[in-house]
């Protein structure tokens, strides 16, 4: 980890929606920052707000979002004045792979094209110099550079999701998320891409949030972890310590719903579902759900504190472990 | 090579296409019951004359042998000779085809151009007022009759704005002297305006519905969104990523609503009595003029046989997807 500050920092990040329902509180004060080299797997289950809360850092919420906090990108607040301000940072600072691979790419577009446009458009290259570029990305992931006046559909699964992630490269970023990049391909690709993904963000100090909801491919890729639950950070730590010793029952219970090629125990579901986020939510979220709950937890909703070095949690276990110890 | 295969393919549809309809146009005419021939009411028609017609037109031979002489000389470029003047259907149809043409080129022009300007808008600013306000006027359009929105605009901006409301050459031009090349084009595009922005506006409604619905669909893809995150501004996500593909289905609409277009001509040209094919179809009807009306039926089935092989061409040279 460099000495130098935190690439990207997000602090207390709020997003509501405008709904036809009424207002729903999809992201309520999430926090975490991130250096160069490091990565970062952002977990929880489906609607917990992982998405919402990296599409929030970059300005790219549908209009009827609403964003409240601060995103610090090496130290400057990029969100402060809305548009104009984080627009000059898109790609060129922080650059997306998503989702779906199959639909990343314009189809009627040449894949070469498509890869050298941000580049055109942030003017760090253009014409020769921009194709030039392209072919170097397609190498340093791993594509015939011949293969760059292709269409996407030329491409399978697995090859457009690299090509996405030359494209993500294109204007050397200094901040990568990730959504979902290996959801919609076989394991075997899968493996590949984050392999991929590793040896990039090493290679070129490039800072990684992986968003996911799949465990193992956090422990496989990423040194970090934070864990979210109904649109709040519960958890964020070194991704062995969540593993051999978490501080919330979410990250316990989240574990041991993930099956285990080589453990003997059964896999647990959680019960329950998660919180309505259009109401208020009142004591600790994951309370009804929880089985350590006890007496301040439906009432007294637990800060997000530091609990052993790097590593920090909500839950007021927590507390009662510290009482005890002092 | 994806190139010349598919326009071979493509080719070889389109001629087996004429084929048929040829074919089919020889036999609804010879379908309808009695003949030319017998049809004729007058003084002198006697049994003999009508024979002797009969003979002269090719009638008393056999369905088979009428059907090879008629591709035969269809083949020469014969379309046949006109009941009523007695020139060739070729004469006849010259004139108002070369008149509906570039009445129905405007026409496109204008209705492709607000159809996809109104579209767009909509699907860009979705749910608000200009939204609402654009999908009603294009459903409202939509539904009008043409020839109702032809007489609307006649009373409405012909009279208002001195338009001429008939035919297609100010009559008084060159009586008193030569008129120059640009006077005969102003005066043509004077005549040719109001029957082309009537039809413009007719279908226009019906373009702007689909370039709405299949840009708000392009617009929720997610390479949209990874133009935003790109960096794109929205001019450029809609110009650069959204439109050649919100246009596709488009192309086919066009193509295939050229067969409206046409019927759509032959009512406006009787509101702005536009001396094109569709009055020369109603003057053909009238005067059961088989010939003529063979004929101008046999040149609008190619015509828009030709405009879906065009759209074939075009729509092959949009989308890569496509292959054979």
């Amino acid at each position: 980890m460099s000495t130098r500050g935190p690439v990207l920092r997000v602090e207390d990040l709020h997003v509501w929606f405008d709904l036809p329902g009424g207002e729903l509180h999809a992201v309520q004060g999430v926090s975490f920052e991130l250096h160069a080299g490091e990565r970062l797997g952002l977990v929880g289950e489906s609607g917990c707000g992982k998405t919402t809360s990296i599409l929030a850092c970059i300005g790219l919420l549908p209009p009827n979002a609403s964003v409240a906090g601060r995103v610090y990108l090496n130290d400057r607040d990029i969100l402060e004045g809305g548009e104009s301000t984080v627009a000059p940072h898109r790609w060129k600072d922080v650059a997306m792979v998503f989702q779906g691979a199959m639909n990343a790419f314009n189809p009627v577009k040449r894949i070469g094209d498509q890869i050298a446009e941000p580049m055109e458009l942030h003017r760090t290259a253009k014409g020769r110099a921009a194709r030039t570029r392209v072919v170097e990305l397609f190498e340093m992931v791993g594509i015939a550079p011949e293969r760059v006046d292709r269409y996407p559909h030329e491409f399978s699964g697995g090859m457009r999701q690299r090509a996405a992630i030359a494209m993500a490269l294109a204007c050397n970023p200094q901040v990568l998320l990730a959504d979902e990049p290996t959801t919609a391909l076989d394991v075997m690709v899968q493996a590949q891409i984050l392999e991929l993904l590793v040896q990039l963000s090493e290679e070129l100090g490039l800072a990684l949030v992986l968003v996911t909801h799949d465990l193992p491919v956090v422990a496989q890729t990423c040194g970090r972890a934070a864990v979210m639950y109904a649109g709040r950070m519960v958890e964020d730590g070194a991704t062995t310590d969540l593993y051999h010793d978490p501080k919330h029952p979410y990250t316990r219970l989240l574990f041991s719903a993930t099956p285990d090629l080589y453990a003997q125990e059964h896999i647990v579901s959680i019960p329950g579902v998660p919180p309505r986020l259009d109401r208020d939510i009142v004591g600790c979220p994951f309370q009804p759900r929880c089985d350590r709950a006890f007496a301040p937890c439906p009432t007294i909703a637990p800060p997000f504190v530091t609990v052993a070095p790097r590593h920090a949690a909500a839950c007021h276990l927590n507390d009662v472990a510290l009482e005890r110890t002092q | 090579m994806r190139g010349a295969d598919y326009v071979i393919r493509r080719t070889g549809a389109a001629l087996l296409t004429v084929f048929v309809a040829v074919t089919l146009n020889f036999v609804l005419f010879r379908a309808v019951p009695g003949s030319a021939v017998t049809a004729l009411r007058c003084f002198h028609c006697t049994k003999q004359f009508k024979a002797a017609l009969e003979q002269e037109l090719g009638l008393n031979q056999s369905m088979w042998q009428q059907y090879t002489i008629y591709l035969g000389s269809l083949a020469e470029g014969d379309l046949g000779t006109s009941f009523t003047d007695h020139r060739s259907v070729w004469q006849n149809l010259k004139e108002p085809i070369m008149n509906t043409l570039p009445m129905l080129v405007i026409a496109t022009v204008i209705s492709v151009v607000m159809g996809v300007a109104a579209g767009v808008v909509s699907a860009w600013r979705r749910g608000t007022r200009i939204d609402r306000l654009n999908t009603w006027a294009a459903l409202s359009f939509y539904a009008m009759p043409t020839q109702w929105i032809g007489l609307m605009v006649v009373f409405y901006i012909a009279l208002r704005f001195g338009f001429p409301v008939a035919g297609i050459r100010d009559p008084t031009l060159g009586i008193l002297e030569e008129p120059s090349t640009w006077t005969v084009i102003a005066d043509r595009l004077r005549h040719l305006a109001l029957p082309a922005l009537t039809l413009g506006i007719g279908l226009y409604g019906e373009y702007a519905l689909i370039v709405r619905s299949s840009m708000l669909e392009t617009l929720g893809e997610d390479y949209v969104l990874t133009a935003r995150a790109k960096g794109l501004k929205n001019f450029n996500i809609v110009w650069r990523h959204g439109l050649r593909n919100a246009m596709l289905p488009l192309v086919t609409l066009i193509a295939l609503s050229f067969g409206y277009i046409l019927a759509g001509a032959i009512v406006i040209e009787e509101v702005f009595s536009y001396p094109g094919i569709g009055l020369a179809v109603i003057n053909a009807i009238d005067q059961r003029d088989y010939p003529v009306l063979q004929g101008a039926f046999l040149l609008l089935t190619f015509a828009v046989i030709f405009f879906n092989f065009v759209a074939d061409l075009l729509y092959f040279k949009l989308d890569p997807r496509v292959t054979a």
